[in-house]
């Protein structure tokens, strides 16, 4: 068993060695990039940690305190985004990879390569827990001053424990985890509603961080968000983290030996539990996955007779809506791309409100909700290469290279559309535009997204990037998608910047109505309109004739 | 007036890759006028799957002429290749559907009324035995079985003319005869069969003319029961003495 898994941590490496050659400079220039943000990160959290240590209401509330507390956030958000990670890593690297098909009729044990996939995973969650955790606490540690070297002998201890509950949790989620995936991927709209829920979520947590800036900005002091309530309700959620209030006590030699021998039990319960359930469940999914087990029915729907173009576009629909990937990006993007904007807009507004004593929603919402409309976009940037070798296919039926790019189009159009709509609504509804405002928003912010449908659209299609994996799901966003990220972003700035310049400049001189009200608006409409006017013209221009390209996909 | 009543016309055909120096084919000649199947037969890299995709609009080309139904492909794209079901060798489908959603998707494309797309649905599922799993999402589908959808896809339409690009990969044995019976049935219906295939038994079986391509040119174009009396050999044996010759 200990060669198997030596042999295959050794191709692990081979793999991963050989894909470290290829981009050699991309990817320092990435390590180069994440250093700095950890650099920049470390540096505020020094700032936020002194700031949260010295907060004192009653005579209890030493530094020590502060200190167990924010340890205890600190290793309940790792624990956390371990077990996330790792129940995800589990479920796709034990159940759904083409390497595990590859492995199994090898004279390899479905039990190896269980212990090899969870080895792995320990190893990875060590290295990450370890450079995340101890510099922090390191830092902590330093700051409420008087740690003996026990400290840093039990934080290092406490890190090496802790990716040992991750696994073991992750392992004991996988199962679940991996059940509703599947009983997932059998109900389409239901996956959506889950990823757009997700995805409310996390803007819900965008939206909290946020208010805490805007908080942070009107105070300018970070002691003014730390008031007596909020520090109570700090200090009762981190006495209720269990069991990761246990490793900071144990770090602060605060009972140590009680706490370490909790952190054991804990953990061995856990991995216990888990091997438990694996020798049970493990070797039964995987054979039923091998052996096909997804059957996916689907209702008998009837043969419905369409037009080509309502086929078309009906046939973009299913295969976004079905495929994960696609659907998350497309639909669910596009859903909570309103939120996102309204948001935005807000503290946009509060910001300038405070500094320059003027409000300007339009242009604000202008800048924001453009600049947002890419992101919906930038999907499209897949328009032609998520139809794979079905490309080739059509080029084989009798439809034109114009009817087959328009539905394409007009797909975007209509999701990116409805995004724009709701964006503007709930910039509408929220009252930071008026009406009429509104309905010029509206018409600016779909001009921009057609342009950038036409554009993203015609750029795939001189440039495919067609899936090759087994899922047949283009994974890696191209040159494309940040290209136009890129320009989409500058026409936001642009439009926004163009109309806000004006409006100031107007207001500040004291100008006409004229000036303030109307010329902003126009100056938006007229470049969102030429901006779409060109991208249609780039679309359009030789459009049969690109698409009848040779493409070197098959040859 | 003679030229309408081909099925298909290639003349002169070359076609010249991308960055290539060679031409891949080139003089290319095959007119097929009525009710026949026609083998398309060469070693690997040949041409014939070259040839295939020119004819069916897949590829451009830089030499000769293509017409299907008297249709140019190039200048009358969309009405030649109406007169035509295709079967690629790569079993390209929209995998994300069910399989009776694909076929609805090509017979709205093909333009099939609603009560002759439903009837060659049940008709061709029963022929090459999709079953049930008409109505499961293509994803699921085994290699033969996506062949299968391929196959019926091509046919919804009833097109003039069937190309198959080495349909009988992933096929099994009993699959693989009813194809071959469903072929010729359907060239008794009075239509044309292009057929692509490594499987000289089978073409043997099957074809009533065999077009040999050899790097890229014509070699032979041979009535293939003459040919095999002529050489009273298998085709099999005959097709590699010509190549060995």
């Amino acid at each position: 068993m200990t060669e198997t898994i030596r042999i295959l941590f050794k191709k692990d490496w081979t793999l991963r060695l050989s894909a470290l050659k290829k981009g050699g400079w991309g990817k320092l220039t990435t390590a180069v990039l994440f250093a700095a943000v950890i650099a920049a990160l470390l540096y505020v959290f020094v700032d936020f940690a002194r700031a949260y240590l010295s907060v004192q209401y009653l005579s209890t509330d030493t530094p020590f305190v502060r200190q167990k507390e924010l340890m205890t956030f600190l290793t309940a958000a790792v624990l956390l985004a371990s077990v996330f990670a790792g129940t995800r890593k589990i479920v796709s690297g034990l159940f759904e990879t083409a390497e595990t098909a590859v492995l199994l009729p090898m004279p390899i044990g479905a039990r190896e390569l269980f212990v090899y996939r969870v080895l792995d995973l320990f190893l990875s969650q060590l290295l990450v827990t370890a450079v995340l955790l101890i510099p922090l606490l390191c830092i902590l540690g330093a700051l409420a001053g008087g740690m003996g070297w026990t400290f840093y002998l039990f934080t290092v201890i406490a890190v090496c424990l802790l990716p040992v509950l991750s696994t073991a949790l992750s392992s004991l989620l996988a199962f679940p985890a991996f059940a509703v995936r599947r009983f997932l991927s059998r109900h389409f709209v239901l996956r959506l509603a889950v990823y757009a829920a997700v995805l409310a979520l996390f803007f819900w947590v965008y939206s909290l961080i946020l208010g805490f800036l805007q908080t942070l900005l009107a105070g300018g002091d970070l002691q003014t968000l730390f008031t007596r309530e909020t520090m109570e309700k700090l200090s009762g959620l981190a006495a209720a983290l269990y069991p990761c209030n246990f490793y900071a006590l144990f770090c602060a030699g605060q009972d140590a030996a009680v706490n370490f021998v909790m952190i054991l039990l804990i953990t061995a319960a856990c991995g216990s539990a888990a091997l438990l359930l694996v020798q049970q469940l493990y070797g039964r999914i995987l054979k039923e996955r091998m052996e096909g087990g997804d059957v996916t029915v689907s209702k008998v729907r009837p043969m419905k007779e369409r037009g080509v173009f309502a086929s078309l576009l009906h046939k973009e629909f299913l295969t976004v809506l079905r495929n994960p990937d696609y659907a998350f990006s497309c639909f669910a993007t596009a859903l909570t791309m309103p939120l996102m904007s309204y948001l935005s807009v807000s503290l946009a507004e509060l910001l300038l409100r405070s500094r320059l004593s003027v409000s300007c929603s339009f242009e604000l919402s202008l800048l924001v909700i453009s600049a947002f409309t890419v992101l919906t976009n930038t999907f499209c940037a897949l328009n032609i290469s998520r139809e794979g070798k079905m490309f080739f296919r059509e080029k084989t039926m009798p439809l034109s290279g114009r009817i087959l790019v328009l539905s394409k189009a007009a797909f975007c159009g209509i999701v990116s559309g409805a995004s724009v709509l709701l964006a503007v609504a709930a910039v509408a509804v929220g009252g930071m535009v008026t009406v009429g405002e509104a309905f010029v928003l509206l018409i600016v912010c779909l001009l921009v997204a057609a342009a950038e449908i036409f554009f993203a659209t015609r750029r795939d299609l001189a440039r495919p990037r067609f899936p090759s994996n087994e899922r047949d799901t283009v994974t890696e966003p191209g040159d494309t998608v940040s290209l136009l990220i890129l320009l989409g972003f500058v026409l936001a700035v642009l439009l926004g910047g163009g109309a806000l310049g004006i409006s100031l400049y107007a207001r500040l001189t004291s100008a006409s109505a004229f000036m303030i009200e109307v010329l902003p608006a126009l100056f938006a409409v007229a470049l969102a309109a030429l901006v779409c006017g060109g991208s249609a013209a780039y679309l359009f221009k030789g459009l049969e004739k690109a698409c009848q390209r040779e493409e070197s996909y098959e040859e | 007036m003679e030229d309408q009543q081909n099925v298909f016309a290639i003349q002169g055909l070359g076609k010249r890759y991308r960055g290539a120096s060679d031409f891949a084919v080139r003089g290319i000649d095959i007119v097929c006028r009525g009710a026949e199947i026609v083998g398309l037969l060469g070693l690997n890299g040949a041409g014939k799957s070259t040839v295939i995709k020119c004819l069916t609009g897949f590829l451009p080309f830089e030499e000769g002429r293509i017409e299907i139904c008297g249709h140019d492909i190039v200048t009358d794209a969309v009405a030649a290749k109406r007169c035509f079901g295709y079967v690629p060798d790569n079993r390209a489908v929209f995998a994300r559907m069910t399989g009776r959603e694909y076929l609805n998707f090509v017979a709205d494309v093909y333009r099939v009324g609603g009560e002759d797309r439903k009837r060659r649905t049940e008709e061709l599922s029963e022929v090459f035995g999709l079953g049930a799993k008409v109505d499961q999402l293509i994803e699921s589908y085994s290699h033969g079985m996506r062949q299968k959808i391929c196959l019926i896809a091509a046919l919804i339409h009833r097109p003039r003319l069937w190309i198959l690009d080495e349909p009988l990969t992933g096929l099994d044995p009993q699959s693989a005869k009813a194809l071959r019976e469903y072929m010729k049935a359907y060239k008794a219906e009075g239509n044309t069969v292009l057929y692509s295939s490594h499987n000289l038994d089978a073409v043997e079986k099957t074809c009533d003319r065999a077009v040999i391509i050899k790097q890229g040119t014509i070699l032979a174009n041979v009535d293939i029961k003459k040919f095999v009396a002529e050489k009273g050999k298998s085709l099999e044996e005959a097709f590699i003495d010509l190549f060995e010759g």
